[in-house]
């Protein structure tokens, strides 16, 4: 306690030297995060891997000695994945003036309902799993660090078609902005690079027997199923392919990119390729270290809904760095002005820049899980 | 070939499971006439402890804990057996005490069990898919016929209902429990008249139901592999559909009518088109055609009987400790007046700190949805709390009225003509007008083929009628854009001056309110409200006083789909957004709570209730306990709501009686 | 079959017919082929053991419960078949064994649902609270409130029915039951669990009310009151008219005394 008060003493001390402005706000600077997700109802669990990653980010970045004065804080609003609730809560934080961020949102419908809202108090938004392109250019305040499912859809189509070779291609998409958005795409890029779309379903989010539509599925023998969707009934779909007996390459969409795939789907799960932003094969140091404080913190494994709010914290901390050595103090307004400035800020997810309407420039890896882990896929696309 | 065989097996086992749940269903339905929503839950708790027991360790409260990984063949067994136990407290606890209570408190309660039992496993399990542990059933390797497969879990299932529910046709056969059942289910107060201890049958049918439950719920966990909170509330409801298709109350016909219902749900996915997407809707399709043509089901033979006298049915319970303390408590609660003077100086400091609203944007919003919220709940209250129906599909309503203005300004006027919709801010306030009309119109349709039905029956079919609005809403993507939404609705204006702000906005609802308000009072106080309470009192009595029941219902119906709908219309237009997500089975449920909570059948109380709670909901956001286990809240309000059922069913406030005279 | 005592003149009017009236309960036989004609401005006594079919009768009557066989008129016109409601609406109301109020609601607004019929506002008219609306409301207030004084519950009009005395909670079932201004009156053993002054009040009403020229159907086990009240009583067996007469030729009936003792006995 006491040694983090001098290291704190003596960053205060050299930020003063540094900057004359920065020194006195500086030094006491706090950004407070208005955090908003699903935490409750059928679907908290996303928001719920959320809050942990950007709750990791936060005190990894509280316990830094030399964050320029800036320290993070956060206040926690469950919106239950309703557009009403979304709507209360941005007013909320546009009202509570110490708010300085708003982050979180776990279903697109719920931003888009807060977005007038927002934009109107000029509070910015820095989203981690909406990925509706209605959000493009919602607002200039309304950022994300995901990337949008339509350019998500059209890398995996082509890199099923071009890459895996697949010719015969069935598609299940969930029923949601999310699941059509990429389904749309992945199927336009597949068709375009020369594969044949056998057929396409949708499943509503929460579905547990996809039975009829695999064993429909399986008559119409596919080379490649691409599910749109999320890890809990990706789960659901592997295995109940192997159990009637449908035995073809699964491709899926970044909302598998979860250790609870692989918990949930057991054995079954095994040979899946899917893609994300965040590549948790442990690779690169950083996200080694990410991994290992997640699992010490939580006792689980990060997923890309976890990775990603953690990410999101630091490209905040470093928006917030910027804006406090500009402006003298971190305020909404300077704070949105400076994360159109920020370049390529370091994450486990790869480099973020947003671009002018809002949206993340970034690509995505291809895993595949291998003997109860993510592996990177032995084919990339180039 | 191949693909039908597969169909089959898929089918076989899927009505197995329902099966199970539905015979659990109609056993307590047999004796009690009532409908126990806690059934999916206690499923879902079966799955919950299965995985648990046979885990090293699991995460309760989010603290692990070393379990002690029991094999699936000792922890099966622990499971069924514990939750038995549970289903004998919840009856002792929550039901017993109304077993003579109007029919809508048991109902309501047992909804209200429900939504805290659901959140009460968020707390302990969390939010996440707990993955169910491996053992011998799932390592074993499929069977293969032809081209279809069948697993060794799935033979078990099948295997195992067939068994269970052979020995159960034997035990009520055979057995003098079973007999006893039998009898109380013929006419239960014949059956105490006879001597037979009803208490115990009772508590003996909960206690079975509740393992059968437990026992479908281990089975979709082992199918499906996994555990969460949720899972049991659709296939409960399900079940429930199953039980009512055999014909309620009977064991033979529950076990058809799972099976049906596999079969109807595996086909109709296959087959209708985009079948798959509306599967949850078959259910509740068969469900109301049924209701429509058969309504005693496939094997029933009892019919609602319309004459049952509620207050004859007096057998005398046991007079237990447990009783003379819920005796003592309900004295205490009922004799308190100052409750009653509290809900004034509530309604004081709430029309006080309206004043204190206006300089915070953000408690007007927050006001703004009380408004809304006050405006439903006294939309449902006209069914609900007047004319005594429960209504489960009323959010289906406020949808209507939402998807009515919002189609028609986004998508016909603003895409489809390019009309610029400032200059026709007058269509808004028609629009009020229009969707309210047509959510009544919509309330004539529902409420249709439900006139012959009695309580319960018509919650389901309320309900199932509710949820098919919704799938539609969502999977009807070119009408409504789907999960989507529908975006760019603009705020109301008057003469071309925005009324966007929340202090705006509130006021506009303030408007609203006040005139729905005092329109409702309008009808309650004249012999439209004095028919719709005596429907609620005693239907028989109001029939052979001259009252057309039937219509009544229905105009009960409309009346509270126009103001679902007028409330629709000016959601859309302050929220500017609309989607499918609003209109949940469960904002449903919990309008019904917050009318219950302020009390039913009064004008004041769905206001105070929806003040209540709305604003708790948000001065909970602040406490740090909340934040960490949002869940909570709605455990509470169920808690809360089944105390409130027994000991103060006239709701928090204890509001006077509603005169219905015109003064 | 006694049919002499029905056996009527045939210009004699008849205000309610009923003719060959059966009603099954899965096996039981409830009521078998019954032929009853009750003239207009009769007091008529229905008495019989527990579970002869009273009540039965009267279920049927009103429309409680549809008949097996057999059909039923008023005043010439078919009502058999037809709802309760509408049956209430062509003029008769009933009171129920057990009694069945509207507990919530005060005695005075269970009065005005007897006069429901009466009701012929629209929606306009009772939102914009027309004179016409107003007009009716207040006319059947005061009729309401005349029988509430005929009963002797004025003075209780405001207090929720539940809390009335069981005595009391009888009268105002008969106060609704005549609000409806009924051509028939059924009543279902309105004094039972009455005390001596309560059943001389109580008969004293019926019989006022039925010298008023109403005509009245009565069920009670208390004989000496059905024979102080009615002139023509009919006992009811096994769900058969066993007698049909004079009070005193009942009481002296052979049948009637054997199937009251085979009862007991
Ligand atoms: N809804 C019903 N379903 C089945 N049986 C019935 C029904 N109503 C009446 N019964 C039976 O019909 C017979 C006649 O009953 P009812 O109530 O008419 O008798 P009652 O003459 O009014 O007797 P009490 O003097 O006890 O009132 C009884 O055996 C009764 O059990
Ligand atoms: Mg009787």
């Amino acid at each position: 306690m006491r040694k983090a008060f001098r290291y704190m003493t003596a960053a205060a001390a050299l930020a003063a030297i540094a900057s004359f402005t920065a020194s006195a706000a500086g030094a006491a600077e706090e950004v407070k995060i208005g955090f908003t997700a699903a935490l409750s109802g059928d679907f908290a669990a996303y928001g719920e891997n959320m809050q942990r990653g950007l709750e990791l980010a936060i005190g990894e970045i509280n316990a830094k000695s030399d964050n320029g004065g800036i320290t993070l804080a956060i206040t926690t609003a469950d919106d239950r994945g309703l557009p009403s609730d979304g709507v209360l809560i941005a007013q909320r934080f546009c009202s509570d003036e110490t708010v300085d961020i708003v982050m979180g949102y776990s279903f697109s419908s719920v931003a888009l309902a807060a977005a007038t809202i927002i934009n109107d108090c000029q509070l910015p938004v820095l989203a981690s799993a909406v990925t509706s392109p209605d959000l493009a250019g919602v607002s200039p305040y309304f950022r994300r660090n995901v990337l949008t499912d339509a350019v998500q859809g059209e890398l995996a189509g082509t890199y099923a078609a071009k890459v895996l070779g697949a010719k015969r291609i069935a598609a299940l998409n969930q029923q949601d902005d999310y699941g059509i958005g990429g389904t749309d795409a992945f199927v336009a890029a597949a068709k375009a690079a020369g594969a044949e779309i056998l057929s396409r379903e949708a499943y509503v989010l929460g579905t547990k027997d996809f039975k009829t539509q695999l064993t429909s599925i399986k008559a119409q023998t596919p080379d490649l199923l691409w599910v749109g969707g999320f890890y809990t009934e990706a789960a659901k779909i592997a295995q109940q392919a192997r159990q009637i007996g449908l035995d073809v390459q699964i491709l899926g969409s970044d909302g598998l990119l979860s250790p609870k795939l692989i918990e949930l789907g057991g054995a079954s799960i095994d040979g899946t390729i899917l893609y994300g932003m965040f590549d948790p094969s442990v690779a690169k140091p950083e996200v080694q270290a990410f991994v290992k404080a997640y699992k010490d913190k939580y006792g689980e494994e990060p997923n890309a809904w976890a990775a990603l709010a953690y990410d999101a914290g630091y490209t905040l901390n470093e928006a917030a760095k910027l804006a406090a050595a500009k402006n003298g103090k971190v305020d909404r307004v300077g704070l949105n002005a400076a994360f159109a400035e920020i370049k390529a800020v370091p994450g486990v997810t790869g480099p973020t820049t947003f671009q002018e309407n809002g949206n993340r420039e970034g690509t995505v890896v291809y895993l595949q899980v291998k003997d109860g882990k993510f592996i990177l896929a032995p084919k990339q696309l180039n | 070939m191949d693909i039908l065989l597969q169909f089959f097996i898929n089918a076989l086992m899927l009505g197995a499971i329902y099966a199970l749940a539905a015979v659990a269903y109609t056993l307590v339905y047999g004796i009690l006439e009532m409908i126990n929503f806690a059934f999916g839950e206690l499923f879902m708790f079966g799955a919950f402890l299965v995985v648990s027991f046979m885990l090293p360790q699991v995460s309760l409260f989010g603290v692990m804990v070393p379990m002690p990984g029991l094999p699936f063949l000792l922890a099966a067994p622990l499971a069924i057996f514990i939750v038995a136990g549970m289903g004998y407290l919840i009856e002792r606890c929550a039901y017993r005490p109304l077993r003579f209570a109007p029919r809508l408190a048991p109902l309501i309660t047992a909804i209200a069990v429900s939504v805290a039992l659901q959140n009460l496993a968020q707390s302990v399990w969390g939010a996440q898919e707990l993955a169910y542990p491996s053992f011998f059933l799932l390592e074993a390797k499929p069977i293969q016929i032809g081209g279809a497969y069948i697993s060794m879990v799935e033979i078990a299932v099948i295997v195992t209902a067939a068994v269970v529910m052979t020995a159960l046709h034997f035990y009520v056969k055979k057995t003098r429990m079973g007999r006893a059942m039998r009898a109380a289910a013929q006419d239960v107060e014949a059956a105490a008249l006879m001597g037979i201890p009803v208490n115990r049958v009772i508590a003996m049918a909960f206690i079975i139901g509740s393992g059968l439950a437990a026992l479908a719920g281990i089975f979709y966990g082992a199918v499906y592999l996994f555990a969460h909170p949720h899972m049991g509330f659709m296939p409960g409801l399900k079940a429930m559909v199953a039980a009512v298709l055999g014909g309620i109350g009977n064991i033979r016909g529950a076990m058809l009518g799972g099976i049906v219902l596999g079969f109807a749900e595996t086909f109709g996915a296959a087959y209708l088109p985009n079948g798959s997407a509306y599967r949850d809707a078959i259910a509740f399709g068969i469900l109301i055609l049924l209701l429509l043509f058969r309504p005693q089901g496939l094997l029933g033979t009892r019919l609602p009987n319309r004459l049952a006298d509620r207050g004859a049915m007096a057998f005398k319970g046991s007079a237990s400790a447990i009783d003379a303390g819920l005796a003592r408590l309900s004295a205490f609660f009922a004799g308190r007046d100052l409750v009653r003077y509290a809900s004034w100086g509530i309604l004081a400091v709430v029309a006080v700190s309206v004043f204190f609203i206006f300089p915070s944007p953000y408690w007007a919003r927050v006001f703004v949805f009380v408004l809304i919220y006050a405006l439903l709940a006294s939309g449902l209250n006209i069914v609900v709390g007047f004319a005594g129906l429960l209504d489960l599909g009323f959010v289906a309503f406020w949808a209507v009225g939402s998807y009515f203005t919002s189609i028609l300004f986004v998508e016909v006027l603003a895409k489809g003509y390019g009309v610029d919709v400032s200059s026709v801010w007058w269509l808004f306030y028609v629009n009020l007008l229009l969707g309210g009309g047509l959510a009544a119109l919509f309330g004539m349709m529902l409420g249709y083929p439900t006139l012959r039905l009695r309580g319960d029956y018509l919650a389901i079919m309320t309900l199932g009628f509710g949820e098919i609005i919704r799938l539609v809403a969502t999977n009807w993507v070119d009408l409504t854009r789907g999960p989507m939404g529908i975006r760019g609705i603009p705020v109301p204006s008057l003469f071309g001056y925005k009324l966007g702000s929340p202090v705006q906005l509130y006021l506009l609802g303030l408007v609203l309110l006040a005139l729905a308000v005092f329109l409702i009072a309008l009808m309650v106080r004249s012999y439209l409200g004095r028919a719709w309470v005596a429907i609620r009192e005693d239907e028989a009595a109001a029939e052979a006083m001259g009252i057309n029941t039937a219509r009544y219902k229905l105009y009960a119906y409309s009346a509270g789909g126009f103001f679902g709908g007028v409330t629709g219309v000016f959601f859309a237009h302050s929220q500017q957004y609309i989607s499918p997500l609003s209109f949940t089975l469960f904002e449903n449920i919990l309008i019904l709570m917050l009318i219950v909570l302020g009390g039913m059948g009064t004008l004041a109380g769905p206001i105070i209730g929806a003040a209540i709670w709305v604003v708790f909901l948000e001065v909970a956001r602040d406490m740090p306990f909340i934040q960490q286990h949002p869940e909570l809240r709605f455990m509470a309000l169920g808690v809360l709501l089944v105390v409130l059922m027994i000991f103060r069913p006239q709701g928090l406030l204890g509001q006077k009686r509603q005169p219905l005279m015109m003064s | 079959m006694p049919d002499q005592a029905t056996a009527l003149p045939l210009d004699d009017k008849v205000l309610l017919d009923v003719k060959g009236v059966g009603r099954r309960f899965g096996g039981l036989v409830a009521l078998a082929n019954l032929d009853v004609a009750i003239r207009p401005g009769e007091a008529l006594g229905l008495i019989g053991p527990n579970g002869a079919g009273k009540t039965t009768f009267f279920n049927i009557i009103a429309g409680a419960i549809p008949v097996s066989s057999g059909s039923i008129h008023l005043d010439g016109e078919q009502i058999s078949g037809l709802s309760p409601d509408r049956i209430a609406g062509k003029g008769i109301a009933r009171t129920f064994q057990n009694i069945r109020l509207f507990d919530e609601m005060s005695v005075l607004e269970n009065v005005l649902i007897g006069r429901h019929r009466f009701f012929r506002a629209s929606l306009f008219g009772l939102i914009f609270r027309t004179k016409k609306a107003h007009a009716e409301e207040n006319l059947s207030k005061e009729v309401a409130r005349q029988v509430l004084e005929r009963v002797g519950l004025a003075d209780k009009m405001a207090q929720p029915a539940r809390s009335l005395s069981y005595g009391d909670q009888r009268r105002l079932e008969i106060a609704r039951a005549l609000a409806l201004e009924p051509k028939l009156l059924l009543l279902d053993e309105p004094m039972a669990g009455m005390n001596p002054t309560e059943k001389a009040d109580l008969s004293r009403l019926i019989v006022e009310l039925n010298r008023s020229g109403m005509t009245i159907l009565l069920i009670e086990h208390d004989m000496k009151a059905v024979m102080g009240i009615s002139k023509r009583v009919i006992v009811l067996h096994h769900g058969e008219i066993i007698a049909d007469g004079s009070p005193d030729a009942v009481r002296a009936d052979r049948t009637v005394i054997d199937a009251y003792l085979g009862r007991r006995g």
